[in-house]
């Protein structure tokens, strides 16, 4: 019996598969996703303006020695030489400057719905631009949003501005699923990773991990003593919600609940790690499971069915 | 699998403008996609990883760094270990007469940039890697100086538990002012002693 029914799942692989990632689907959540991303991109940038140019010129706070020994220029096998990143040989603050008002003009042009695949293009090297430059430096949120950058290479989404009345995005495209599934997929793996990563350290075990992230941030919440049940708590919830985020998420039927796991974590992240841009980049990288307003509603069967 | 979007009666109505041809292409580089970033991921999760996965991470370099893929810098963890997750402080004195470092960085106060770059030095010195430090301290310095502040001395300084609650110094230098533009620093060379000799013991051959 219970070979059987292996055996038919089997079967129904590549069929399942097929179904997954090359249906066409409506270009409305592709244009979420894009507007979403595009946006926190646009954060990320603007706030990039009060470093890149003063930490990342020549001479500046992280100089271009110490970038490219810190990258491991010379030494084998750590990839320096992949590491492409212009700023190495443009040196000046204007450099800087530039490579930050690029791309945030490319991320607004891409939230605006405009520059078809071009403008996340352009977003997505000057983000890169600065990562490859210094990567010690890279935050958590600009690494998960250069995937999104990436991802709507896949497809364009809206290619007008859509606010005039009377706009119908309902195109279906496979290009426009295979985007947005590509996002699904990497927002999985990247909860479940992050949340194995905080095991291997010893202060999430021990229920101090939230207290010595707020005695660095000296944020909102103030600083939390290890020994009290809150800290003690907030540190057994942040691994686990996104544990539960991924989980349910995965799940046709608990998305919903998936998205507040997302969102509990995405706040948890901003108040007690105060890393509020990594908190907007969860946010937009989990539009991709937010289900856009369709016009034909689909059965409760299709809703719930995997 | 991830959706709740209406499914189509049948897959195969929708996915016929692509042909299978190029959605077995497709399929294989999302193979391939997916399989290194989650090769990358698991491996980047251990510090102490297998020979296998380094050299399987190795080859895969091209790939995962040039697009951006490489997770093994970022601190997605949110705290990035022990010894760094310490507070640290730079501090410096301006001149001579000195008696008292002023703090020019408290990784307890700055911002997350301030504090990344407080959390590498951490990570420098628990690996004692004076050299790194010193290019780090380098740089602040030069930067310091072509905004207005000359430095003559610079430390990092970290809590280390195991030694004491204070902030005890893992690496300071002197600055020596080369020209109007460049600067060098003179590292303080570690004493070899701690506990000052007051007798030589003598030789049982004696």
């Amino acid at each position: 019996m219970i070979a059987k029914e292996l055996s038919q799942s089997f079967y129904q692989l590549p069929e399942a598969w097929d179904r997954f990632w090359f249906r066409a689907a409506p270009t409305r959540r592709a244009s979420v996703f894009r507007f979403a991303v595009g946006a926190v991109a646009a954060i990320h940038f603007l706030s990039f303006f009060a470093w890149v140019p003063q930490w990342l010129c020549g001479d500046g706070w992280f100089d271009l020695e110490t970038g490219r020994y810190l990258i491991g220029v010379g030494l084998p096998d750590t990839g320096s030489q992949y590491r492409w990143s212009p700023l190495f040989v443009a040196t000046q603050p204007w450099a800087g400057y530039m490579v930050c008002a690029v791309g945030l003009l490319a991320s607004i042009v891409a939230v605006l719905g405009m520059g078809a695949r071009l403008a996340p293009l352009v977003a997505w090297l000057c983000m890169l631009t600065i990562q490859h430059r210094a990567p010690w430096l890279s935050m958590p949120g600009e690494i998960l949003l250069t995937a999104g950058l990436f991802y709507l290479l896949i497809d364009t989404g809206r290619t007008t501005w859509t606010v005039r009345p009377g706009f119908d995005d309902s195109t279906e495209r496979i290009s426009a699923n295979l985007a947005v599934r590509c996002g699904q997929v990497h927002l999985l793996m990247w909860l479940v990773f992050s949340a194995i990563s905080m095991f291997q350290y010893n202060v999430w075990w021990n229920g101090s991990a939230v207290s010595v992230l707020s005695q660095q941030i000296n944020g909102w919440l103030g600083e939390i003593s290890s020994d009290s049940h809150f800290g003690q708590f907030c540190t057994m919830a942040i691994p686990g919600l996104q544990l539960a985020g991924a989980f349910f998420l995965a799940r046709r039927s608990t998305i919903a609940l998936g998205l507040v796991c997302l969102a509990t974590f995405a706040t948890a992240v901003a108040l007690l790690a105060g890393d509020w841009l990594y908190s907007l980049a969860l946010i937009a990288m989990g539009t991709v499971f937010i289900s856009a307003p369709s016009s034909t509603p689909c059965s409760t069967a299709e809703r719930t069915s995997t | 699998m991830p959706s709740n979007q209406p499914l189509p009666s049948s897959a195969s109505d929708l996915s016929k403008n692509w042909s299978l041809t190029v959605r077995v292409l497709i399929s294989l580089v999302l193979v391939a996609h997916f399989g290194m970033l989650a090769f990358n991921y698991v491996s980047n999760n251990s510090l102490r990883r297998s020979d296998f996965a380094d050299q399987t991470l190795v080859s895969m370099q091209p790939y995962l760094i040039t697009l951006g893929w490489y997770t093994e810098l970022a601190p997605v963890s949110l705290v990035t270990g022990e010894t760094f997750d310490q507070a640290m402080t730079i501090e410096y004195k301006t001149n001579r007469r000195d008696t008292n470092w002023t703090t020019w960085v408290d990784s307890r106060r700055a911002d997350a940039r301030w504090r990344r770059l407080v959390a590498l030095a951490g990570a420098l010195a628990d690996h004692d890697d004076a050299d790194g430090l010193g290019l780090i301290a380098h740089s602040l310095v030069t930067h310091a100086a072509k905004e207005g502040t000359d430095i003559h001395r610079i430390r990092f300084a970290m809590k280390i538990p195991s030694i004491s609650n204070q902030l005890e110094s893992v690496y300071e230098a002197s600055v020596i002012k080369l020209n109007d533009s460049d600067v060098t620093l003179i590292p303080q060379i570690e004493p070899t002693r701690s506990v000052p000799v007051t007798s030589v013991a003598k030789g049982e051959g004696n």
